[in-house]
């Protein structure tokens, strides 16, 4: 049948219909205008309020956004960012496209930043409190060069920047009797000691994951914890994608802590830290035929098997391996796996000299705390940023002796246990207010420029230091001559740089250091412990940096979807078998006699005589692990026992561990099933077609997605790394409240974006599979059927339209979404957006209300700038690339190319609402013989 | 009364209540929304105190000054943008420099402060109300949607700014935009087309 005319009939029909509809509105608007109307009795209902003019040294009130392009702080490392500035305000964090140590992408704490630059507890100066300060350090740093300065003790924080080192330099020289301590409690560092021991000199690692073909993590997390994760994850990710590669990356590690790392690997094996060094020990005696290595030490089976293994695939030399030590590991065994990459002659693993990237004189905690307990006469403690009484766990008897240094000054932007000490503190700016360079993971040369001016009146780290040495405020123009004269730079070029963003300048990489040194051999002592807790830095608030950070704290944690506390993560075989439920509290003593009480997590995915717990909370919630550890930067402790208590305590963890049961959320295949062509996918595909087909056959719905451009979303779960960028991206770009874990503990987190966490046991290994899970945009949606206000329709491009201003909170639509990606406001989160906070909010998008139902818009006040292409928040931050989002229509579009996909699958097909958000699943690689 | 005339009346009451009641009922509900769209509701042609007392009918009819001389932004962003003091004293501080009806302007001018104009055409805050869209290709005229502003001594909203006076050209644009070949004509009826 001929259909020439078949559109304008039905226009017509539509046109109808919208009429009819028009009555139905207006029955509705009368009914709603009139009960405005009593209420209001009768006053003008939109009563005139002010305009904004444009103030003089504004000239205009700018509507468009301007960015700038700056670089943020992360363990002393520079991450290439720009700050999205709306009104001379940052609203928006995203990466910096053209830099490597970013490429475009971000991660959760980056996207945080901003909350932490308005944050209502930042410590604030007012005008006159500023004065009285600086007289008191100037009065202080006169006292103390008038005396050498002696007794005098400096802590600051681990920074590459050249700046602050000009600055301690000339601190040095008025102070020479002074101890200027840099340390850090981050384990990244223990990589310069290691390469120490067997290269002879300080070299920072730097890995390239684009040229290898294996990678082996020993206890390495190099998706969270290294400052070139973004890198990482980017390059192994692109070496990851099916389509792009004939043969997939492989990542197998040993490890014992499980972390996004192993959460990714194709084979994960668990054990125990000091297996892990035996193991790799064995390994590096029988590769390398070192003579000088004999051990008389002897491996259980488990670390037999892990070493024969190892010990197979590692067997034939390969330049395209690369094995990464953790940083939490001895310093032998990392020296260990220095030298085997060497053995390897590895092409992925290059390194920088540390004293080229500032590093040259980092301290450890254990160093620091032996002079604050050992020097008789200490009567000036100046601290900067660092925390140091949480990390060295002080106890109330150690902290006397600190409090009673008579000038005991501490530099902070956030109250903590150290500020709490000290006599006089001292408000900093945060990065985004102040002038700084820093150094990228691989030696790039970022400018952190100042893009709003300090909020609460205070000074940067940089100045304080040079005001103690000069006694005089470094000013911007003399930072912009030291940056002409140290990198021998024109103004132009430093203004080129300012404007446009990316690297000043590069080290040089080097490829091959020679080993002086072969690596020691060092007895590994076993105990029999109950189990094995691993410490690690949580992978959002960090050592307790971000502790503040409101939204870091709600962002479920990866692998264990715990918000707002750390907890003993425990196997779930263990807690069955001692009765431990979620939350019970339990009394665990080490070896060393300390003890703590801590509430138990339950999960799926951790093996039997392994636990372990995140370090960064203690200040406002969860438990300050620090006091219990023998020593700074211990990250694994023997558990002499374990003594269950009568109390509990909640814990909010917002998603139930589960294994995939009948339905697969997550479909995971071998890279050879994959290749095959898999029966699943076929079978999706053709139900998927048929669906299709039947929409395209139905009049109406035809001429709604008629237009040229049709929105439309796919996530690659292949590359997926589960970090959770994509939520706090969302979060910082729709104005989506905290809620506070009393109500996280209810289920009502707000985030738009979450990330599903399966563990498959399918293929005898536990596999820990993610899936962001955002509003699937459904062609046939359910919740429009049921919404009794017409309050979630359907745009013209595909969209599901959530209309806040006619929502009235029935939740029918969220009882009726079967993927639950709609979040009613149960309460009027937005009173949490307190003062400085509000600046922090999107302009371009509404802040809703109580009683109201929200979701995922597909950011739509990105689609209605004038853009071309425009990206979702979530695609822009997604470090890897997960995330696509275009115009299906647009034959070119990834999106288009990626919905042809033979891995492309929809979530729950067989309900048959045609989501415009789908999937691509997850291919791995499988290696029959282990 | 014994109980069953009792009964009865009340029937009759009842039955009279259940009847008549809805029928006051809507026509009440529709007598206030009907009272919602009278001029009084909408705000239109009721004059707003100002702090300085501005002829548009002076300055645009009768000095020639084009609207976008002052509301600079009306064709790059959202808002049209209302003119900072310092615009009016490019030409106040040559003429009527002791004007006492331009003493706030040289106030504010002095002191950096913005004058705090009332809005005359107001929008709910849950519309996101673009400028740019609507000028862009001389597509629509100013007075379109804010009446002869050239013929007003004081400043008056002219049209009802309501939803339905919005989709009267949502509906329809043809009617309304003098050459629709530049416009982009996708979505416009959407809810998202202006709330999000």
């Amino acid at each position: 049948m001929q259909k020439p005319n078949s559109r304008q009939k039905h226009w017509h029909l539509l046109q109808s219909a919208a009429e009819s509809s028009l009555s139905r509105r207006n029955f509705l608007r009368y009914l709603g205008s009139a009960t405005a109307l009593l209420s209001s009795s009768g006053c003008r209902w939109n009563f005139p309020d002010e305009v904004v003019t444009y103030l003089p040294e504004v000239k205009k009130a700018s509507s468009e956004p301007v960015f700038i392009a700056t670089a943020e702080p992360r363990s002393g490392f520079g991450v290439a960012i720009l700050a999205e500035i709306y009104n001379q305000r940052p609203i928006k964090i995203e990466g910096h496209p053209e830099t490597h140590s970013s490429r475009g992408a971000s991660d959760a704490i980056s996207q945080a930043q901003l909350l932490s630059l308005y944050h209502p507890h930042r410590w604030k100066n007012k005008d006159l409190n500023a004065e009285v300060l600086s007289t008191r350090v100037y009065d202080l740093s006169e006292k103390i060069q008038s005396r050498q300065g002696e007794e005098t003790l400096v802590v600051l924080p681990v920074s590459t920047s050249s700046w602050q080192r000009r600055q301690i330099e000339k601190l040095k020289t008025q102070w020479p009797k002074a101890r200027i301590f840099q340390v850090s409690l981050d384990p990244i560092f223990s990589y310069l000691s290691s390469t120490h021991e067997i290269f002879g000199e300080s070299l920072w690692p730097v890995f390239d994951f684009s040229q290898v073909d294996e990678i082996f993590s020993f206890d390495a997390d190099v998706f969270s914890d290294l400052p070139g994760k973004l890198a990482y994850a980017r390059q192994f990710a692109d070496r990851r994608s099916p389509e792009e590669n004939d043969e997939m990356v492989w990542l197998y590690s040993l490890a014992s802590v499980p972390s996004l790392t192993t959460a990714m690997s194709d084979h994960s094996g668990f054990l125990p830290q000091n297996s892990i060094e035996r193991v790799i020990q064995t390994v590096y005696r029988d590769l390398t035929r070192d003579k000088s290595f004999q051990t008389s030490q002897k491996l259980n089976p488990e670390e037999k098997t892990a070493t024969q293994t190892l010990k197979r695939y590692l067997k034939d030399r390969r330049k395209t391996r690369i094995l990464i030590p953790g940083p939490t590991l001895s310093q032998t065994a990392q020296a260990q796996i220095w030298a085997l990459n060497q053995w390897l002659k590895s092409e992925g693993l290059s390194y920088l000299a540390a004293d080229e990237l500032n590093l040259g004189e980092v301290k450890s905690y254990k160093e620091l705390a032996k002079i604050l307990f050992e020097e008789k006469k200490l009567s000036n403690l100046l601290v900067f940023t660092e925390d140091i009484v949480r990390h060295l766990g002080l106890e109330p008897k150690l902290l006397k002796r600190l409090k009673n240094i008579p000038n005991f000054l501490y530099f902070g932007e956030f109250q903590n246990k150290t500020s709490q000490a000290a006599r006089i503190r001292i408000p900093l700016s945060h990065f985004m207010e102040s002038w700084t360079d820093l150094k990228s993971y691989r030696g790039e040369t970022l400018i952190s420029q100042a893009c709003i001016k300090p909020i609460f009146i205070t000074r940067s780290r940089e100045e304080w230091i040079g005001f103690c040495a000069q006694r005089k405020f470094p000013e911007t123009r003399d930072f912009l001559r030291f940056l002409q004269s140290h990198y021998n730079k024109s103004s132009g070029e430093i203004r080129k740089r300012l404007q446009a963003g990316g690297p000043l300048s590069v080290l040089k990489l080097k490829g091959n250091p020679k080993i002086k040194l072969n690596p020691k051999f060092s007895e590994v002592s076993r105990q029999e412990a109950v189990f094995y807790l691993g410490i690690r830095p949580d992978p959002y608030l960090r050592l307790g940096q971000e502790e503040f950070n409101e939204w870091l704290q709600e962002l479920p944690r990866p692998l264990t979807q715990l918000s707002w506390d750390n907890a003993l993560v425990v196997s779930n075989e263990y807690a069955r078998e001692h009765g431990f439920k979620k939350g019970d509290r339990v009394e665990i003593e080490s070896f060393t006699g300390r003890k703590i009480s801590l509430p138990v997590l339950p999960s799926l995915y951790l093996k039997k005589d392994l636990a372990y717990i995140y370090l960064g909370y203690g200040q406002t919630t969860g438990f300050w692990v620090e006091p219990f550890l023998p020593g700074p930067g211990t990250w694994s402790v023997p558990i002499q026992s374990v003594r269950k208590l009568k109390e509990t305590y909640p814990l909010a963890v917002n998603q139930m561990q589960m294994q995939p049961a009948e339905v697969h959320p997550v479909i995971e295949l071998s890279q050879e099933e994959f290749r095959q062509g898999s029966k699943e996918l076929q079978r999706i595909h053709k139900e998927w077609s048929h669906q299709l087909k039947t929409l395209r056959d139905s009049e109406v719905l035809k001429l709604m997605l008629s237009g040229d451009v049709q929105w439309a979303m796919t996530i690659d779960l292949t590359r997926c790394i589960g970090c959770g960028a994509c939520t706090l991206a969302c979060q910082a770009e729709n104005n989506i409240p905290s809620v506070g874990k009393r109500q996280a503990l209810q289920g009502r987190i707000m985030h738009w974006i979450r990330i599903d966490h399966y563990v498959d046991e399918n293929r005898g290994e536990k596999q820990m599979q993610f899936q962001p899970v955002p509003c699937m945009h459904c062609e046939k949606a359910p919740c429009e059927l049921v919404c009794p206000v017409a309050a979630t329709v359907h745009g013209q491009e595909g969209l599901n339209e959530m209309i806040y201003n006619r929502c009235v909170g029935t939740r029918f639509c969220a009882n009726n979404c079967p993927y639950k990606v709609r979040r009613f406001n149960y309460f009027k989160f937005s009173k949490n957006f307190s003062q400085p906070e509000q600046l922090a909010l999107n302009p371009e998008v509404t802040v809703r209300s109580r009683g109201i139902m929200e979701k995922c818009t597909y950011c739509v006040q990105r689609l209605q700038s004038k853009i071309e292409d425009p990206q979702t928040a979530c695609q822009q931050a997604c470090p890897t690339k997960a995330i696509e989002f275009g115009n299906m229509k647009k034959v070119s579009s990834k999106v288009a190319r990626n919905r042809e996909n033979p891995r492309h699958y929809p979530l729950l097909l067989d309900l048959g609402t045609l989501p415009r958000t789908t999937y691509l699943a997850r291919i791995r690689n499988l290696r029959e013989e282990t | 009364m014994d109980s069953a005339n009792r009964d009865r009346y009340f029937t009759f009451f009842f039955r009279v209540f259940a009847l008549l009641g809805p029928i006051f009922l809507i026509l009440a509900l529709f007598g206030l929304s009907w009272s919602n769209n009278l001029e009084y509701a909408t705000g239109e042609d009721f004059f707003v105190r100002q702090p300085v007392a501005f002829s548009h009918r002076h300055h645009v009819q009768g000095l020639k000054i084009d609207c976008r001389f002052c509301h600079t932004q009306v064709d790059e962003g959202e808002q049209a943008g209302i003119p900072s003091a310092e615009t009016c004293m490019e030409c106040h501080s040559q003429i009527w420099t002791d004007s006492p009806a331009l003493e706030k302007v040289r106030q504010a001018y002095a002191h950096g402060e913005a004058i705090e104009w009332k809005r005359v055409n107001p929008m709910p805050d849950y519309v996101f109300f673009d400028h740019r869209v609507h000028v862009e290709n001389d597509s629509i005229d100013c007075q379109q949607c804010h009446g002869a502003v050239e013929t007003m001594p004081l400043t008056v909203q002219k049209e009802p700014l309501t939803m339905n006076w919005c989709l009267d050209c949502h509906h329809r644009a043809e009617n309304f935009v003098k050459d629709l070949t530049p416009v982009e004509m996708r979505g416009l009826t959407d809810c998202y087309a202006c709330h999000r």
